[in-house]
């Protein structure tokens, strides 16, 4: 049973962590635009229909048949 | 854009050039073709193990469609083809739109679908054969185990490839999600899945008895929890708010979310093994994790719900939203029942009964189920530039899927809470009120008529979906590349600037503003803390256990298996014995009551590799099968046809185990790999060289016994049979424990 003791103080050794890097989050001002990023994702992409002139490919992208 | 980036000076407006570049959505439309597909095998193979568990006889005496071989093909098939494609699928469309992004490498998109399909293949060909380790939701014998990983990683540096080549410097808490889904599945697979071969389709865990069966179910649990909860968490995030056109609830909220949850799931899956010879300690671990964990599900729950606000009106008409909507709420449902089952009183009620065969169909049906229809029908118009073929037909899905699920799951309940009461009742006179376990068969088949019928309704819904799917693709015009424009993302010259001044500088608060912006935009930093938020949690649970299992005493009496037994055992593997047979006696008196006066002990399992626990009880615990029916002769028309041994059973026939030979060639093999690193079973030299005489020599025994029946005296073959090994392991279950011996209980934790 004394493991559970040494396993309670991992436990809550983890969850101080845990605490800290949430208010360390918190207070570095990161999450203050809250707002931005899920409105971001609703905007759809807008198809190209019509690549401007001769298409100029992306080294990533290949070529793309419409 | 390449040449600009290299060319063109760092004061170039950056909003002044688009990229042109396009998405893959070729791979998405292959993932959820495969889904479809799988998910009609998968269900399929559900109902005809549902079948023969009300009428036994539906598996037409063949071995490889016999329930015990595939049950396992029903739970991979569904898990992992139809829930693992659809991952791929969602993961696939939203990754890219998220981060502005095409996949990392068409390579590594082809290597992930056609590799885990070949995978999936394998899987339905080995398991019918009976080649498992009998170990849940990781029955895979060690070949496909290392494919799994070897594609599983390919997908990971596919994701993580395009998450360093974003375009958008926030990475969205879908995301999140889906890091830690890599993460956490490359651990516990990798740790779970550590096996010595003994040849090309069959090893032994290096783990054994409690240690197999904490590590098991600490992957089982999580296997839930990193692939149909975080996974479908982080498209929930995604396509939720896509499809109901308004933002996230709380975005605060998700980010909580996600942190509570790793932390927490990693903790729980000691409660799989409640009331057993698992260590008291980790038991209340698990219990305390797991009741702690409603609040992030139901914290997600309601984020996703409340999404909707102002827009439930489209929740009428939009069949997506309807799917989606239905998937979070039983989301919500299944994860309140996981916190109530986790109790230890209500644990030892529901524990191997049907009451859990119900929980699992809620979130597999409800949540993961309905969640990967609503993504499919949301994806499949917008790949093939079209609307849904038919948007009735996909609310017409909606309505037959959710009464399936919630006639299964209350079928389940009843059948469950019924076997978990009759198998601890006891009369006025403190007797078990129903010893004869047919009687709790009995009781129990209605409902599993009952669940014939669920699950063929949400079979039929389907195949609507198919037919939806099918159709929408035909009449679409699919575009495999998808171009947009999206501006590049700024360099990094800024970036690595602020990593140098948040490392020279003094203040506190300076530094962790500085530091939490790495954390933020710099993936593999996210990357490496939710990595060891996850291994703490797992290390921490399964190392104190392993150091215990080593230094707790042993019990002198138990020894390894025979060469016989050991077969005997292995073909109990094969047959998947273990899909309705327990071998652990709780510690609770209705168990010790019925079988025989002692609980399972511990030190009982030391040479189980694999550990066979179980965790449903269609038939009786066997755990001390060999004290309680000492019978060789029992078994043996036991075996051959149960119904002539009990009045009412649903155990399918095994008549090959009486007409095929047994395999003793690679017996040596086998116990000098037990014996080998990192096992280390007390077999010594002479053991392994004489293994094959030593099991004739037994089988011998076995078969005289046998003949002693005036139906088998003049069965010449008897010994040569494979049946003969069975029973020898049956004879042997649970024996150890009443040879005389000067330490006989020594046990800890209880």
């Amino acid at each position: 049973m004394s493991m559970l003791f040494l396993f309670t103080g991992i436990a809550l050794a983890i969850f101080a962590i845990a605490v800290a890097l949430l208010i360390l989050l918190i207070r570095s001002g990161q999450l203050d635009d809250l707002d931005t990023p899920p409105l971001r994702l609703l905007a759809d992409d807008p198809p190209v229909e019509a690549p401007p002139g001769p298409t100029r490919p992306d080294s990533r992208t290949p070529p793309h048949d419409q | 854009m390449t040449s600009d980036a290299v060319t063109g000076e760092p004061a170039t407006p950056a909003a002044a050039t688009l990229d042109t570049f396009a998405y893959d959505n070729r791979s998405v439309r292959d993932f959820i073709i495969a889904t479809v597909v799988w998910g009609l095998v998968g269900m399929l193979v559900g109902v005809l193990i549902a079948l023969q568990l009300a009428w036994p006889a539906a598996n037409f005496d063949l071995p490889w469609l016999s329930y015990g071989r595939i049950r396992p093909l029903h739970t991979n098939a569904v898990v992992f083809a139809f829930a693992g494609n659809a991952i791929f699928a969602g993961f696939y469309y939203s990754l890219q739109r998220l981060l502005k992004a095409r996949m990392y490498s068409d390579v590594l998109s082809r290597i992930n679908f056609w590799g885990w399909q070949l995978i999936i293949l394998a899987a339905a060909i080995t398991l019918p054969l009976g080649k498992t380790t009998s170990k849940e939701y990781a029955e895979l014998e060690w070949p496909i185990k290392i494919a799994i990983a070897v594609v599983w990683v390919a997908f990971g540096i596919n994701m993580i490839g395009t998450i360093l080549k974003r375009r958008e410097r926030h990475l969205y808490v879908a995301i999140w999600f889906y890091i830690a889904t890599f993460l956490g599945i490359t651990m516990l697979h990798v740790i779970n899945g550590l096996a010595v071969p003994v040849s090309f389709l069959k090893s032994y865990p290096v783990y054994a008895g409690v240690q197999d069966a904490l590590v098991e179910w600490w992957y089982g649990h999580n296997a839930v929890a990193f692939f149909l909860t975080t996974p479908f968490l982080g498209m929930m995030y995604y396509f939720l708010p896509k499809a109901a056109e308004r933002p996230i609830y709380s975005y605060r909220l998700s980010i909580v979310h996600f942190w509570s949850l790793i932390f927490l799931y990693i903790w729980a899956g000691p409660h799989h093994l409640l009331n057993t010879a698992l260590p008291e300690w980790a038991q209340t671990l698990g219990v305390v994790f797991s009741v702690m964990l409603i609040a992030p599900s139901w914290g997600g729950m309601i984020n996703g719900l409340l999404t909707l606000r102002g827009a439930w009106d489209k929740v009428r008409t939009s069949a997506v939203l309807k799917f989606l909507v239905g998937a979070v709420t039983f989301y919500g449902m299944a994860t309140f029942e996981g916190c109530l089952l986790a109790l230890r009183d209500v644990n030892a009620l529901s524990h191997d009964t049907d009451w859990t065969i119900g929980h699992v169909h809620s979130g597999a049906l409800g949540w993961v189920g309905l969640l990967t229809f609503g993504i499919i029908y949301w994806m499949i118009p917008r790949l093939c530039r079209t609307t849904l073929w038919s948007e009735a037909m996909a609310n017409l899905h909606f309505w037959i899927a959710t009464i399936g699920i919630c006639i299964y799951a209350v079928a389940m309940w009843i059948a469950g809470i019924t076997e978990g009461s009759m198998q601890l009742a006891f009369d006025s006179n403190s007797h078990l009120v129903y010893r004869d376990w047919s009687e709790i068969v009995r009781a129990t088949i209605p409902f599993f008529w009952v669940r014939l019928g669920a699950g063929l309704i949400y079979l039929a819904g389907m195949v609507l979906c198919a037919i939806n799917v099918f159709q929408t693709i035909c009449h679409g015009k699919p575009v495999q590349d998808e171009t947009v424009q999206a501006p590049p993302l700024i360099r990094d010259t800024e970036y690595v600037a602020q990593i140098d001044a948040a490392l020279s500088k003094s203040g506190w608060r300076d530094f962790s503003t500085s530091m939490h912006s790495l954390v933020e935009r710099w993936p593999a930093v996210m990357i490496l803390f939710a990595a060891g938020a996850l291994a703490i949690g797992g290390l921490c649970e399964i190392v104190p256990n392993m150091i215990q299992g080593a230094l707790s005493p042993k019990i002198a009496s138990v020894t390894p298996y025979t060469p016989l037994e050991l077969t005997g055992r292995d073909i109990y593997i094969r047959e998947g014995c273990s899909n309705c047979h327990t071998q652990m006696i709780r510690t609770l008196r209705a168990e010790t009551e019925r079988y025989g006066g002692q609980y399972t002990r511990p030190g009982e399992g030391i040479y189980d590799r694999p550990f066979l626990w179980g965790s449903k009880r269609t038939g009786p615990d066997l755990g001390r099968e060999g004290v309680l029916r000492p019978s060789a002769a029992w078994h043996y028309y036991h075996l051959q046809r149960p119904s002539s041994m009990s009045t009412v059973t649903v155990m399918p026939n095994y008549p090959w185990l009486i007409s095929d030979d047994m395999d003793l060639s690679d017996i040596g093999t086998k116990l000098a790999v037990l014996a080998g690193m990192p096992m280390f079973t007390p077999y010594k030299a002479a053991d392994i060289e004489q293994a094959e005489s030593n099991a004739r020599a037994q089988a011998l025994v076995v078969a005289n016994e046998l003949r002693k029946e005036p139906r088998l005296k003049d069965d010449k073959d008897l010994e040569k049979k494979e049946i003969v090994a069975v029973i020898a392991y049956l004879q042997r279950l649970g024996t150890d424990l009443g040879k005389p011996s000067p330490a006989t209980v020594s046990t800890a934790g209880h």
